[in-house]
């Protein structure tokens, strides 16, 4: 698939955050074949012996700035601008909470930030609570795809705004990448299911006891749902049905008939 | 503000106590009410481990496998309250100290030198001898070099906490000690420390000064009814964050640990403790929970990882004490607002946080933003 | 001296020399007193006393 001018074969996007150590993550994405990472900016000290995660995403990765941190549009900008500088990528997920008791995205201070980042030339990809007119301002500004969230960061309980993504994913002309909350393996299956381009899952990796390896049952989960949504998923039912509950009776008339021309 | 609505809070507290009904609380899932949080309190029979579960839960999901670390500097000891259970009350015959500002830059580069970027920077209180500018120069001094500069120093007025926040500040720590509002009155006899509501105000007089984060708890063992100290905690942190929604509320629950006080106090024992932690956790899942030196190395390392976010590491309680000194018993002879119980070095701590899973995080800001 | 990331030191009067003398690698961004200096700028920039420097790059983040 393409995104923002880049051709992926992963639809699995990672978060780094909440990691007990950065080594792993070679491993980790190396074993799910996950191509692109995001990535929060810090001060860093080296005199220490502490781990720089740099040294552990390979080159060929794409990275994806997260200007988590931020409260207002200015502030991501700036953090974005820094990050920019750090390593050669134009990737910018812009998130930007007010409120720490949900991290909820405040769309209007994203909306602003987006703009203005666009302008400047960065793919920018917006973090937002999921809802169709911010959506289309996002498309408006530039945005490179729009990354509603699934659920509140954190919370592991899957895609509980279904009927907010979809009508974006129908109508905006950009790639929707559900972000937050994907907590299970089934549930970045369903994100995929519902048509969205790509999924990131960030805390159920992270904290799981083995994060290398649900990294790879994310992965495997992301292609197995993104498999079935293109061949087309099926409608699903209340009842149990024949094949042809509806039009049956004509082949009925048309085998009555024949048998009675038999006879 | 809280101290209108703290009295329906009491009123909500006695009245579940005298109903003294056993209710079965389900906290799998989602927020528990305060009603809730008072009965799992109040159930002396409790399933601890599955309830630590739980809030080891909630804890990584929302706070991931790091632990943040920082430590106080207690810049100057004077005082004129007379609180009984302090080390530094106006009426213990100790000798004072202040650090002039040379000596303040340099404690903060020695503590900077552990690789701590988040400092509490104290004081006891002394309008006159630790005056506003006074706190307000090191606070500015601090920012420097630190991305967290918060203060534990006496109640402000709003204006006041705004001139810090201009010099850098970033939160405030302030313990209500006891939020029993009468028990508060015996314990304080003398000095501003005695005005209740003025104390229990002061953190919204910060918020509204655009703090970024603020601190608050109780002094464990001063009130004998533990349950209401944890519950008022709670409902106060909670007050604060959905009154001011961007700032970040963490709790804490020292213990009073030594004989340095003078008025009896209630050993709360290490089960009980654990269960405080994990409700507090389970009642305010984004809050932080910070725990201090006051606890034991066994305590601390296996807490890591149920419920806590912040630890302070390296710390020392008296005056300055990080800048080393050719002559080693001249600190052991300095006066201590507490007795430290776990006296391992930044380095050390780190190891433990990494043996454990979990990784040391030392700056919670991104850069020097004013 | 100059203040990096907090810490007081002497001043390395450019970026390069900064980098080289405190450790830092490649992969940072520079921020003199609140103002990003871009890659492209370092070489011209002067260091003066006083300054206070950020050395930022990435940690995990999601």
């Amino acid at each position: 698939m393409k995104i923002a001018g880049k051709e992926l074969k992963s639809r699995l996007f990672i978060g780094t955050g909440k990691l007990p150590t950065y080594k792993i993550l070679t491993e980790m994405i190396n074993r799910s074949g996950v191509e692109v990472i995001t990535v929060a900016v810090r001060k860093i000290n080296p005199s220490s012996r502490y781990e720089n995660i740099l040294d552990y995403i390979p080159k060929k990765t794409t990275i994806m700035i997260n200007t988590s941190g931020s409260r207002n549009a200015k502030e991501a900008v700036t953090v974005a601008m820094a990050g920019a500088e750090i390593v050669n990528t134009d990737w910018i997920k812009v998130e930007i909470e007010a409120d720490t008791r949900y991290l909820a995205p405040d769309n209007e201070e994203t909306v602003k930030a987006t703009i203005e980042l666009a302008k400047k030339g960065f793919k920018v990809f917006p973090y937002i609570n999921p809802d169709l007119v911010t959506a289309k301002k996002l498309f408006d500004a530039g945005a490179s795809a729009v990354m509603p969230l699934g659920s509140f960061i954190g919370t592991n309980k899957g895609i509980t705004c279904e009927n907010l993504i979809k009508p974006i994913i129908k109508e905006i002309k950009l790639p929707v990448i559900i972000d937050a909350g994907i907590g299970r393996p089934s549930h970045a299956a369903m994100a995929m299911e519902l048509g969205a381009e790509a999924v990131l899952v960030n805390t159920a990796i992270a904290i799981a006891s083995d994060p290398v390896a649900m990294a790879e049952a994310m992965s495997m989960a992301v292609a197995a749902g993104r498999k079935a949504y293109e061949i087309g998923i099926l409608h699903q039912s209340d009842y149990a049905s024949p094949s042809s509950p509806l039009t049956g009776f004509l082949n009925e008339t048309k085998e009555k008939v024949r048998q009675k021309n038999v006879q | 503000m809280f101290s209108d609505i703290i009295i329906e809070k009491e009123k909500t507290y006695r009245n579940l106590v005298k109903e003294n009904r056993s209710r079965i609380i389900d906290y799998s899932d989602g927020y528990i009410s305060e009603e809730d949080l008072i009965s799992l309190l109040l159930n002396t029979d409790i399933d601890l481990e599955h309830l630590v579960m739980r809030s080891k839960q909630i804890t990584d999901n929302f706070f991931g496998k790091a632990i943040l670390l920082y430590a106080p500097l207690y810049i100057a000891d004077y005082c004129v309250n007379g609180c009984l259970y302090c080390g530094f009350s106006a009426k213990n015959k100790i000798a004072r100290e202040r650090l002039e500002f040379d000596e303040i830059d340099e404690e903060l580069m020695a503590l900077k030198a552990l690789n701590i970027d988040s400092v509490v920077i104290l004081t006891g209180e002394d309008r006159i001898k630790s005056s506003l500018e006074y706190i307000g120069r090191a606070v500015e001094m601090a920012r420097k070099y630190f991305s967290e500069v918060i203060v534990e120093v006496y109640p402000l007025e709003r204006d006041e906490y705004a001139y810090l926040v201009d010099k850098g500040l970033t939160g405030v720590t302030l313990y209500q000690e006891t939020y029993d509002k009468e028990l508060y009155k015996k314990l304080h006899p003398f000095g501003p420390k005695r005005n209740y509501k003025y104390r229990l105000d002061a953190i919204e007089r910060a918020a509204n000064a655009r703090i970024k984060e603020v601190n608050i708890g109780p002094l464990i063992g001063l009130n004998p009814d533990f349950n209401f100290e944890v519950y008022i905690t709670n409902a106060h942190a909670k007050y604060i964050q959905d009154k001011y929604t961007d700032i970040e509320v963490s709790v804490s629950f020292p213990r009073i640990q030594s004989a340095l006080s003078k008025v009896k106090s209630y050993i709360m024992d290490d089960k009980t403790y654990l269960k405080t932690l994990a409700v507090t956790r389970i009642f305010l899942p984004r809050a932080g929970i910070n725990i201090s030196t006051r606890e034991t190395p066994n305590m601390r390392d296996n807490l890591i990882g149920l419920g806590i976010t912040k630890m302070s590491a390296g710390s020392k309680t008296s005056v300055g004490g990080y800048v080393k000194k050719t002559d080693n018993s001249f600190y052991e002879h300095k006066n201590r607002q507490f007795d430290i119980n776990d006296e391992r070095s930044v380095e050390e701590i780190v190891r433990v946080l990494e043996k454990k899973g979990y990784r040391p995080e030392f700056t919670n800001w991104i850069m020097n933003q004013k | 001296m100059i203040v990096i990331n907090g810490k007081k030191v002497k001043n390395p009067r450019n970026i390069k020399n900064l980098l080289k003398l405190y450790g830092f690698p490649l992969n940072v961004a520079i921020v003199v007193n609140g103002k990003l200096i871009k890659k492209n700028d370092w070489s011209k920039f002067v260091i003066k006393d006083n300054d206070v420097i950020d050395v930022l790059s990435f940690v995990g983040g999601g």
